[in-house]
């Protein structure tokens, strides 16, 4: 099963605004780029010269924040994000 | 917002409700702020409920909470290249003595946000506490992205995230060594399918761990347990290890799901939610201090998780409970400082759930510094049980000796001495 396919079958309330932003300075520069590694939920892609981030998909586990220096994670406003059915 | 509150609990999880249960009880004006839509809603439990700290408090229970299965048939499963070895103990069937039940985080933690509720306790939901606030050089009170609340004392449940701790300078960032990411998956089965496939009777169930061959280089393990109608498969490793071995977390998941020991569990069940979360391994050593001037740290927060045993809900209810107590000894004297709160990690230091996780610090750094200790000990064992059951001509006395031989062959003997010494002494 595709990681897309997984994140469909999330309920998230969308806050139009992120709450994740990232230092695009130091992005460039960066070697290793572990956001695109660690992210469970694929919220972090590189195209040159930037990271984008599809803050609507994150499921707010907070280990970009912990992974990399220069991501500003915080939660999203009450109420909104990730909402588990199951957990 | 005006009104003054006794306490405030920022977080519905275990820790916040126990910790405000214990409050209301007590008579105290306790007010819990949760940012989800509900209690539960940004919840994920990586384990099973060990029932022993939360039954000292609500005994049996059991009997009222909306629970999946009493496990009763716990299993470690040993992964090698193409076998795998799995260990079963089944206990006794004794409903009336559960050790710990699977849930799940929906509708356990809707239930037990709603006994501190009706203990007197007012739920605020859907509202981000962003800042700790202090006056007079103590914390007084939360700033949300509803307005401003005010109270005597803050009891901090946030979760692993610990940005409110850091922002109000009681700990530093937690570094990529001290915290492991899970991932898991909910797959839905048919209650009588689960049951003949772990060889369970009706509400009993299994928990297995895995180790081995697949998990290569990272600390980390997987986990397969069983619902009422579905299992929770995943696994979980240590951040640092996950960066240096550059495995994305949904790529592991999909390969541990193929793997011959837990494929066969999983057969013509639907995913329903895929989950992530952080599960705090800063372990004793890297306990911050949990207590200042009107403010106490419970649950993931404080770092509470055993990574041994998988502990985590019932330390969090444990944390929660001796937090309540203090708040209530501190509302009584009308002295919220420091002074009054420090025997809260005092109490905790001496509890039996930190004192094993003292007595393991170091063990995930020791592994990591090693982490071929992960891989090599399943698949000796693999290697040498495939020796032994096959039937090829050897006698025995050769096939003893060959299996020495793939012993010897996986980890050197000095290693394998001073893992046994390590290891062994940090366990027990």
């Amino acid at each position: 099963m595709r990681l897309e396919e997984k994140l469909y079958l999330l309920r998230h309330v969308l806050d139009e605004e992120s709450h994740i932003k990232v230092d695009q300075e130091a992005c460039a520069k960066c070697t290793n780029r572990a956001c695109l590694d660690v992210c469970p939920a694929n919220v972090y892609s590189y195209v040159e010269p930037r990271v984008f981030v599809a803050y609507e998909n994150c499921v707010e586990c907070g280990t970009c924040r912990i992974a990399c220096p220069f991501v500003e994670w915080i939660n999203p406003k009450g109420g909104m994000g990730i909402s588990y059915r199951y957990g | 917002m005006t009104e003054k509150f006794d306490a405030i609990v920022v977080g519905a999880g275990p820790a916040g409700v126990t910790a405000a249960y214990v409050m209301a009880k007590n008579r105290m004006n306790v007010v819990i702020i949760e940012r989800g839509e509900l209690p539960g809603s940004k919840n994920v439990i990586g384990g099973v409920l060990y029932v022993k700290t939360l039954n000292d408090m609500i005994p049996e229970f059991w009997k009222e909470a909306p629970l999946e299965r009493n496990v009763i048939q716990h299993s470690y499963g040993l992964i090698g290249k193409n076998t795998h070895i799995l260990v079963t103990y089944k206990g006794a069937t004794r409903p009336e003595f559960p050790n710990g039940y699977t849930i799940l985080r929906s509708k356990f933690d809707k239930w037990y946000a709603k006994k501190a509720q009706e203990a007197g306790a007012v739920l605020i939901t859907k509202t981000n506490v962003t800042e700790l606030l202090a006056q007079d050089g103590k914390i007084a009170g939360v700033k949300t992205d509803r307005g401003d609340l005010s109270a005597n004392l803050v009891i901090v449940a946030e979760g692993a995230n610990t940005m409110l701790c850091e922002k109000a300078g009681l700990m530093q960032k937690t570094r990529p060594d001290q915290m492991a990411i899970a991932v898991k998956e909910i797959i839905s089965l048919p209650s009588d399918r689960i049951q003949e496939r772990f060889g369970l009777g009706e509400g009993e169930g299994a928990a297995i761990h895995y180790i081995g061959a697949l998990f290569k280089g990272l600390v980390g393990f997987g986990f397969l347990y069983t619902n009422r109608e579905s299992l929770s498969v995943g696994f979980g490793a240590m951040i640092s290890t996950m960066m240096k071995e550059q495995i994305k977390p949904y790529d592991l998941m999909e390969q541990f799901k193929e793997e011959s020991s837990v494929k066969p569990f999983l057969r013509d069940g639907l995913v329903k939610e895929y989950q992530a979360h952080m599960i705090p391994e800063a372990g004793y050593r890297g306990m911050p201090k949990l207590f200042s001037d009107g403010v106490l740290v419970v649950g993931d927060s404080a770092m509470l998780a055993n990574p041994v045993t998988g502990e985590g809900a019932d330390l969090a209810i444990l944390s929660g409970r001796m937090a309540g107590d203090v708040a209530t000894k501190a509302h009584a004297m009308t002295d919220y400082t420091s002074r009054v709160l420090a025997p809260y990690q005092d109490d905790l230091l001496k509890s039996f759930a930190v004192r094993d996780m003292r007595k393991q610090s170091g063990l995930l750094h020791y592994i990591e510094n090693d982490p071929d200790i992960m891989r090599a000990y399943p698949e000796a064992l693999n290697n040498a049980l495939t020796e032994w059951f096959r039937v090829d001509g050897a006698t025995r006395t050769d096939k003893a000796k060959r299996i020495k031989t793939i012993i010897m062959s996986k980890r050197r003997l000095t290693k394998m001495m001073k893992d046994a010494y390590v290891i062994g002494r940090k366990l027990m």
